[in-house]
């Protein structure tokens, strides 16, 4: 007998869970929420959402729970597989802030047919493209007259505040974020917003007084107050709405991002330019690579070009959360297949969160079968003194095929870390270069560029 | 002598507040995750504003139509 296996960051709402068996992607309805979901199924409301993509698509198996090895669920339900599950902390900016309108929307879809969802985690959220979808079934369940919004504080911490951290000082949230994966606590925020900040009517009350009154202790008399607690229905969408048309306009303060500028910038001519983006172009048009992974995408236009070619999707990678939101933007502006995650490629996400295991790290979700890794082992070797061999073997584990690029020591930029470092670095060359990559695979293919000597490599680890 | 555990000072007028303009219908939080004493409090306070905010708007339209109708009576068409 098959046996579905829990998915690990899934164990928090009893109401049901997500399991994996083999490919498939499985989600039980548990016995005690099996007549809250069916309330919610008969709206029609779960259906139209899925059709206009707005929610995971679903489907009910005939299958017994229990032929599946899942027990005390009254149902099992079965989503097709997305592309992938990045998370929030791996966004930037612009995606937070899709992601947090799209469950607004949803929310206000929801209650006007009479459901409400019963969390506001951001987790609940994945995309496709750039496309926010919402992902949890379970969440949606008959809206009850009066009832407070049980998800706020979730929402503020998971959505509202990192945005308004962003927007307020131009910090991106994105580290602090993936250090309290629950999000940015209010009373946190509260203590860090400059004082002109401060007079914003929806700062005051969603932030500073919202702070003020976690801050209180629960004394009996406020604890009796707010266990029978009622929030209007219309106060409830008013909330809402002033949420959504508050978060529509929120952008990041201006800061500085060096790599969001680089393509404008770069060291090279446009000759070696053209020849590198024909090399990228024919790699993705031979390879076809249904999952490519762009390592160091800086603001997506390789990313893009290989979409163009024949590269179905794309997860892009960068430390520069600027240059990813540039990425962001690029690639919904064309309705590109090109996810762009903020990632420190010298410190990669971590698996972490309860057990180690409910959130997966970086390389576990590595479902690439193919990789760009367009000059970035330079900054691994210098900006983060990774030995060329370690460098090297890292982008190799991440996908059996890819392209690689070597940036000559003569390089400009190259030049200008070799001197800040006095000469003192592991050795960089394009000879210890080619031999960590043998090493790693086989050179299936090598083409310079141009006269700086840039090269390009394909590799293979596969055959 | 009890000494006070340090909290915000902004708190104690804005719960009075909260606890004043909250409403009395009965609907628990039904939810497994905990919506958090404060963040009720504050919803309170949203739902009262705003209904303070919608109680206001109407005598504010009660109080212009009755200038208005005293300028009408002054200066019958």
């Amino acid at each position: 007998m098959n046996r579905a296996a829990p998915i690990a960051g899934s164990y928090r709402d009893p109401a049901g869970g997500v399991h994996r068996l083999g490919d498939r992607i499985l989600r039980t309805v548990a016995d005690d929420y099996d007549a809250d979901f069916t309330a919610a199924l008969r709206t029609g409301l779960l259906d139209r959402f899925a059709d206009d993509g707005r929610i995971v698509a679903f489907e009910t198996l005939t299958d017994a729970p229990q032929s599946l090895g899942l027990t005390g669920a009254s149902r099992v339900l079965e989503h097709p597989r997305l592309p992938f599950i990045s998370h929030p902390y791996e966004w930037s900016f612009e995606a937070l802030r899709a992601a947090a309108l799209h469950h607004l929307d949803l929310h206000l879809s929801a209650v006007e047919g009479e459901l409400t969802l019963s969390d506001a985690t951001a987790y609940n959220v994945q995309f496709v493209g750039t496309d926010p979808i919402f992902i949890d079934l379970l969440s949606f369940r008959p809206y009850r007259e009066g009832e407070i919004w049980a998800g706020y504080r979730q929402f503020c911490e998971q959505f509202l505040n990192p945005l308004v951290l962003c927007a307020a000082t131009g910090l991106m949230p994105n580290a602090w974020y993936r250090g309290r994966i629950e999000g940015i606590a209010t009373a946190d925020l509260a203590r860090l917003l400059p004082w002109r900040a401060r007079f914003s009517r929806r700062i005051l009350l969603h932030v500073v007084a919202h702070a003020a009154l976690e801050s209180a202790a629960p004394d009996a008399a406020r604890t009796k107050q707010t266990a029978s607690a009622s929030l209007p229905r219309a106060s409830f969408l008013n909330m809402l709405r002033d949420l959504r048309a508050w978060i529509a306009k929120l952008h990041p303060k201006k800061g500085r991002s060096l790599w969001s500028d680089y393509t404008t910038t770069c060291s090279y001519s446009d000759e070696e330019q053209a020849a590198k983006k024909a090399e990228v172009a024919a790699f993705a048009t031979m390879l076809n690579p249904k999952i490519l992974w762009d390592i160091g995408c800086n603001t997506g236009e390789y990313s893009l070009l290989a979409l163009k070619s024949g590269a179905d999707y794309v997860i892009g990678w960068d430390g520069d959360a600027r240059a990813v939101d540039a990425a962001f933007r690029a690639a919904r502006a064309e309705g590109a297949r090109l996810t762009p995650l903020v990632g420190d490629l010298a410190n990669p996400s971590p698996s972490q969160g309860w057990g180690q295991a409910e959130r997966a790290g970086m390389q576990e979700r590595s479902n690439a079968d193919s990789a760009l890794a367009l000059a970035v082992v330079h900054h691994l070797l210098f900006g983060a003194n990774v030995p060329l061999p370690q460098a090297i073997s890292w982008i190799v584990g991440l996908a059996p095929r890819g392209l690689i690029e070597f940036v000559p020591p003569t390089d400009v930029q190259v030049r200008g870390m070799i001197a800040r470092r006095d000469g003192v670095h592991h050795p960089y060359d394009r000879e210890h270069f080619v031999a960590a990559l043998t090493q790693a695979a086989r050179i299936e293919r090598s083409t310079i560029i141009g006269p700086s000597g840039r090269e390009l490599f394909w590799y293979d680890r596969s055959r | 002598m009890t000494r006070k555990t340090s909290k915000s000072r902004l708190a104690e007028p804005i719960l009075l507040g909260a606890v004043f303009l909250a409403g009395t219908a009965v609907a628990p939080a039904w939810a497994y995750l905990d919506p958090g004493t404060g963040s009720m409090m504050l919803q309170l306070m949203l739902g009262g504003l705003a209904g303070v905010m919608v109680v206001g708007k109407l005598y504010l339209k009660r109080a212009t139509d009755f200038i208005r109708n005293i300028g009408r009576r002054r200066h019958p068409e």
